[in-house]
Formats: structure tokens, sequence, C-alpha cells
């Protein structure tokens, strides 16, 4: 009988680190260039990094901890902007919620919402906690997560990333894999 | 004492053997106690797992589609059955090994799991040292093996497959799992030596109680005998105090019987004296005489010049027979009234033995008066006066013999220490007060010489048994007449100025509370005529 315990707790610790561990699709940006039709331009004078956000994916709230993390780290040498998508058809308290005001308190920060997924659907995100940076130049320099599993704070891949387009300009990593919950409408309205 | 310190081999045997009894006891009912301890532990962990999730992830998103999050799931069904084999084997087995190896794992499957739900927070990981840290309520350090296994593989496969999930960095060395697994070890070390240390006071506290035990048992028995011993002895103590006691009521009885016979015998020897002295020898010779003129008598009467006397001879002598008649009563009277005392005393002595009190109304200055005659009636010495200063006090109840024997007593004292003394105005005084004590009525009795006195260092002990500054003395008078007072509520005092200065003794008893219907009824009885 213990033994057989033994076996199924592995086994669930197992499925629940796999859940854990297995990414979402990560969205692929148009081009490589800043995408056309999105409603506000890009930082010339500094790398300017976009999240795209589902204001009730859980799991993006530790994007959002690792984001705070780098934003600190950064020391204002990185335009940051979040945009918490709201379908046509929300409910009214779509946005009311801890991702908003976890958002909220993070110094440096532009907030703004996407309505109709419309600049998510630009930049071709489709998962929340997406990142993507470009430089003063407006190339796509990262697109990808800056945690290392669902709904997992830590230092992690994406993070040092960004950090390195920060500090140096370059990036050995362009591309990691994103965990949290997909932003859905906006993926349909890309297509 | 020494004889019961020591230990007899079989003993500390036995002492050792009982120690470890006490030890495995005291170890399984810990055990057992901490069992439930994380049964409890366990379930509430669950919820709080449950809670957890509920509280930070629970509904995973699509859009606007949304379904419960898988979180919630692995909380319910993970958690429950994380905590279901350990619950399981606390209630079915109870304190074995195995239980509480089981319950080791589960708890730190429980830390990997919170530390999953919260999201890696890395505040959660302290889990993992409180688990340790309440593992070691088992004071068996056998129980961190598992839990630190535990710790350490699943570290060892993160840190493997997922290093970002453990240990932060993407890029962490293969081996960083053995920091992470150092700083438990460092806990365990501590807890490995508090559980050894834990485990000695254990085995320390059994030896205690088996010694305990043992000298329980040891002390018992001696009571035990000593109780017996004791019982023997108390029984001894009985029987001798009753023979002391005894000799004591013999020693008082025949004390008083001797001052009385005192007065008899001084009696007896007056009327024998004034017997062998008595005139009636000179009215044989007038017989004689008459016998011898018989035959002319007239003649005799008229003529012979000792027949002329012969009348007034005659008046002189009946008048003379008549003192000594008189003088040989006074002297039988006392003698009687000695013999009557003598015969109360015994009777007195039997009554107390029987009812233990014989309370009757008496007056006090006729008690005085009984006693003078009794102790001072048959005094020769023509030079003692005795002032008599009595109150005027109603009929009082009281133990008439007792009272009665301690005036004679303190009476018979002080014409001695009068008749010791060399001064040539002996005097006693005899006083009755009724004075108030603290409201309530005292009578009392003094008696105050001039006689020899007593030292200041005799005062202290005037009335213990066997202290006496005579020589013909028995120290048993004074020491009994304040035993008599005692007992009858009242107490004997002494006062002196020291040597020839004279000494008063005070009696002093207090009156009887008269609304007492038991003494009302004592009264009626001994106020009531006894038939004629």
């Amino acid at each position: 009988m213990i033994a057989a315990w033994g076996v199924a707790v592995i086994m669930g610790m197992y499925g629940l680190v796999s859940y854990q561990m297995t990414p979402a699709v990560l969205g692929q940006p148009p081009g490589k260039q800043w995408p056309a039709g999105v409603s506000f331009s890009h930082n010339s004078t500094l790398p300017t990094l976009i999240m795209t956000l589902h204001p009730q994916c859980p799991c993006s709230r530790a994007s959002l901890h690792e984001l705070a993390e780098l934003m600190a780290r950064s020391a204002g040498r990185l335009d940051c902007r979040i945009l918490f998508v709201q379908p046509a058809n929300a409910p009214a308290d779509w946005l009311d919620g801890d991702l908003w005001r976890q958002a909220k308190a993070i110094p440096n920060v532009t907030i703004s919402v996407d309505k109709d997924c419309r600049d998510a659907a630009a930049f071709g995100a489709s998962t929340s906690g997406q990142v993507m940076v470009y430089d003063r130049s407006g190339a796509l320099r990262f697109s990808g997560g800056i945690t290392d599993g669902r709904g997992h704070e830590g230092d992690n891949a994406g993070l040092f990333s960004v950090l390195d387009l920060v500090r140096s300009g370059k990036s050995a990593v362009a591309a990691t894999p994103v965990y949290g919950c997909s932003l859905g409408v906006c993926q349909i309205k890309r297509k | 004492m020494s004889e019961s310190l020591e230990i007899a081999p079989e003993l500390r045997r036995q002492i050792d053997a009982r120690a470890g009894e006490l030890l495995t006891e005291y170890q399984v009912s810990q055990w057992k106690r901490t069992d439930r301890m994380f049964a409890v532990l366990l379930v509430l962990q669950w919820f709080a797992c449950v809670v957890v999730a509920v509280c930070l992830s629970p509904r995973a998103w699509e859009g606007l589609e949304s379904h419960i999050h898988p979180h919630i799931w692995a909380a319910v069904y993970l958690g429950g059955l994380i905590a279901a084999c350990p619950v399981v084997l606390v209630i079915v087995r109870p304190g074995e090994t195995m239980t509480r190896m089981v319950i080791a794992v589960a708890q730190m499957m429980h830390s990997a799991l919170l530390i999953h739900l919260s999201g890696g927070r890395i505040e959660t990981h302290f889990h993992v040292f409180g688990s340790l840290a309440f593992l070691s309520f088992y004071r068996d350090w056998r129980v961190l093996i598992p839990a630190t296994i535990v710790v350490a593989l699943d570290h060892a496969l993160r840190g493997i497959f997922w290093p970002e999930s453990v240990f932060g960095v993407a890029a962490a060395s293969h081996w960083r799992w053995l920091e992470h697994a150092g700083w438990v070890v460092f806990e365990d070390i501590i807890l490995v030596w508090a559980c050894v240390r834990g485990a000695k006071e254990l085995a320390t506290l059994a030896s205690r109680q088996a010694e305990l035990e043992a000298t329980n048992l040891r002390v018992e028995a001696e009571i035990a005998r000593q109780t017996a011993r004791l019982e023997s002895v108390s029984q001894e103590l009985i029987s001798t105090a009753r023979r002391a006691g005894m000799a004591e009521i013999a020693t008082g009885v025949l004390h008083n019987v001797g001052n009385v016979l005192n007065t008899v015998n001084v009696s007896a020897s007056v009327a024998l004296d004034k017997l062998k002295g008595s005139e009636i020898s000179s009215l044989v010779k007038v017989g004689e005489m008459l016998q011898t003129n018989q035959a002319d008598l007239p003649a005799f009467l008229t003529t012979d010049e000792r027949g002329k006397h012969l009348p007034a001879f005659l008046i002189e002598l009946s008048e003379c027979l008549s003192r000594e008649h008189t003088g040989l009563v006074d002297e039988l009277r006392t003698v009687a009234t000695g013999l009557d005392h003598i015969k109360e005393i015994v009777s007195a002595q039997q009554h107390h033995a029987k009812s233990g009190n014989a309370r009757i109304r008496v007056s006090p200055a006729d008690l005085f008066e009984k006693a003078i005659g009794m102790d001072l009636g048959g005094s020769t010495n023509e030079n003692l006066t005795i002032v008599r200063d009595f109150a005027l006090i109603p009929p009082v109840v009281m133990d008439k013999h007792k009272v009665l024997q301690i005036l004679i007593n303190l009476l018979s004292n002080a014409k001695k220490a009068v008749i010791a003394s060399s001064r040539s105005d002996k005097r006693i005084e005899l006083s009755t007060r009724k004075i108030d004590s603290g409201g309530k009525g005292v009578i009392r009795f003094e008696v105050r010489d001039n006689g020899v006195g007593i030292r200041p260092d005799h005062l202290a002990k005037i009335f213990a048994h066997g202290f006496t500054t005579r020589v013909e003395g028995h120290g048993f008078g004074l020491h009994s007449a304040a035993n008599a007072a005692g007992e009858m509520g009242g107490k004997l005092t002494v006062a002196s100025d020291g040597l020839d200065r004279g000494a008063t003794f005070t009696l002093e008893l207090p009156l009887a509370d008269l609304s007492s219907v038991e003494q009302l009824l004592t009264l009626r009885k001994e106020t009531s005529c006894p038939p004629k």
C-alpha cells in the first residue's frame, strides 16, 4: 500500500510539474520591425518592452513579478508598456482584478487597455505574459516569456535576455517559451 | 540510613529493566503523540493547499472562456493523496517506525506541492525547514533521513531537468542541488543532535522514574515497618502511661491522705496525751478513800481532815474531768473529720475514675475553713497567726474535693514555710475574691505567708513533678495541685520576692456556666435532699 501510495504521489507530482513546464503557444510577431497598425509608437531613445496580459490570468502574476524585477534592475533604461487586452464583448469588471493592481504598482510602466485586442493582434501576441522588446530603431530584439514555468517566479532566461539587451544592446537569446493563459479572441482576430 | 541508600545488584537489575520499559513507554507515547499531531497537520495542510490554489489560481483562461485551474485539482487530489496514507497509518499503526517515515516523506511532498501552488515563492521554501523542525518532535533522528532524501532527490532531479524551477538560474550547475541539500543537512545536524539529546534525556527520565518507583516501594515498605513498630511502641507507651497514671493517682491519693493523716495523728497524739494525764486517777483514789472509810463515812467526812476537803475536791475534779472530756471530744472530732476526709478522698478518686468530676455548690469561704480545720487545726505553734479575708461570695459550683485538696496542700506548705522561718511573727493570710477576667467570673483563693520564701530560680519549676525544696518533701503536692487546677479549667500561680520574703499562692477557678443544661442537671442532683 505504501509503495502504491509513493508511486501515485510521484506520478501526481510529475503531472503537476509537467503542466507547469509545458509552455503555451508563442505568438510570432508579423515582422522584425515595429508593426503597423499599433496605436502607439516605439521609444526612439530607449528600448521599448511590450507585455500583453490577460487581466484574469493567474499565471501572469509571476510574469508581472518578473517584470517588476526587470524594471528595478533596468534602472530607467527601458520604456515599458503593458497591454491589458479587452475583447469587445468582455464583461464590465473584466479589468478589475489583482493583475491590474499589481501592474499599477510597478514604477515607470505605462498601462493601457487594448480594446478589442487590436494592438495585441498587431504584435502577433497569443499568450498572456508574452513580452516583445524593440530597440530604438524599432527592430524586434526579443519575443517570449520572462518566467521559467507556468506561474513560477524566479530568475529565468527571458529575464536575463531582456536585461542583456538593456545593458549591452545585445542578447544571446532572442526567444524564450512563454507560460500563461491564451489570449483567445485576440488570437482569432489575428488570424 | 546508609543501609537504605545502598542498592543491591538484583535491585539494580530490576531498576534497569524497569527503566527500559519506561523508556519504551515514553518513546512510544511520544511517537504516537507526534503521529497524531502530524495527522492533524497533514489534513490542515491539505486544506491550506486547496485554499492557496483557490485564492491564487481559481481559474485558467482562454480569452473570455475559463475553466477550473489545474492547481485546484492538484491541491484537492494530489494534496489529499499525500495526506491520506500517513493519516491512515496514524490510525491503524500509531507509533510504528514505518508510520513516521511515511509521515516524513508526506510532509516533504506537501512542501513541494505548496511551493508549486504558490508559484515558487521563495518564502514557501521555508516550509521545508519548518517541517524538518516538526519532524524532530519525534526525538528520533531517523525520520530526518527520508525527509532529507526527498528534498535532495527533488532538487537533484529538477536541477538536472528544470534548473530554473529550483535554482532560479537556467544555467545552474548540475551539482548545485548539493548546496541546497547542504543547508537541509546543516539543519539536520542540529536536529539530529537535538533528537539524540532528547532521547538521552528521555532515557535519564525513565531511569530516574524507575529509581523513584523503586525508592517509593522501599519507602512504603519502610513506612509499613515503622508504622507497625510505632504501633507496638504506642501500645507499650499506652500501657506504660496507664501504669504511670495509676502510680500518679496513687501518689496523689497517698499524698492527700498523708496530709490528712498527719492532722489525725496530731489529734490522736493530743488525745492520748490528755488521756495519759487525765485526772481520772484522782477519782479512783477518792473511791478507794471512800471504800476504806465506808464503815463510818459521816465521821470521816466531818472529822477527818481529808474527808472535810473531799466535797470541794470532787467539785474541782468534776470540772477538770469535764474540761478533759471537752478537749478529748474536740480532738476525736478532728480525728473523725480527718477520717471522713480520707474517706472523701478515696471516694472522690473512685468517683473521678468513674465520672471524671464531682461538682457541687459550695461556699469558697467554707472550703477554706474546712481546709484550715484539716491542716491548721492541730497546730501547736502559738506564734502562728491566721488572717482571714473572705469576701462575701454565694455558693458556687465547683469540684469540692479537688479544690479542698489544693487548699490543704497550699495551707500545709504555708504552715511548713512559716514554721521553718526564724521570724517570730509567723503569719498566714487567706483570702477569697470573686473577680472578672476577660468578661468571665473567676473565684480566686489566695494563700500568703511570710515564711522562708522561694528563690527566684526555683519559681519557674516549683510546680514541676519531683521538684521540692524540703528534705522530707516529695515534689508531688504542688505538681498535683497545679494539675488539678488545670483540670478544672483554672490555674495555680506562685509569687515570691525571694528567700525569707514569704510566698503567695493563687488559685483561680472559672465560675461554672449555669446556663449549661448539663450543669443544671448536676446541680439539681447534688442539691436534692437525700432520703432519710
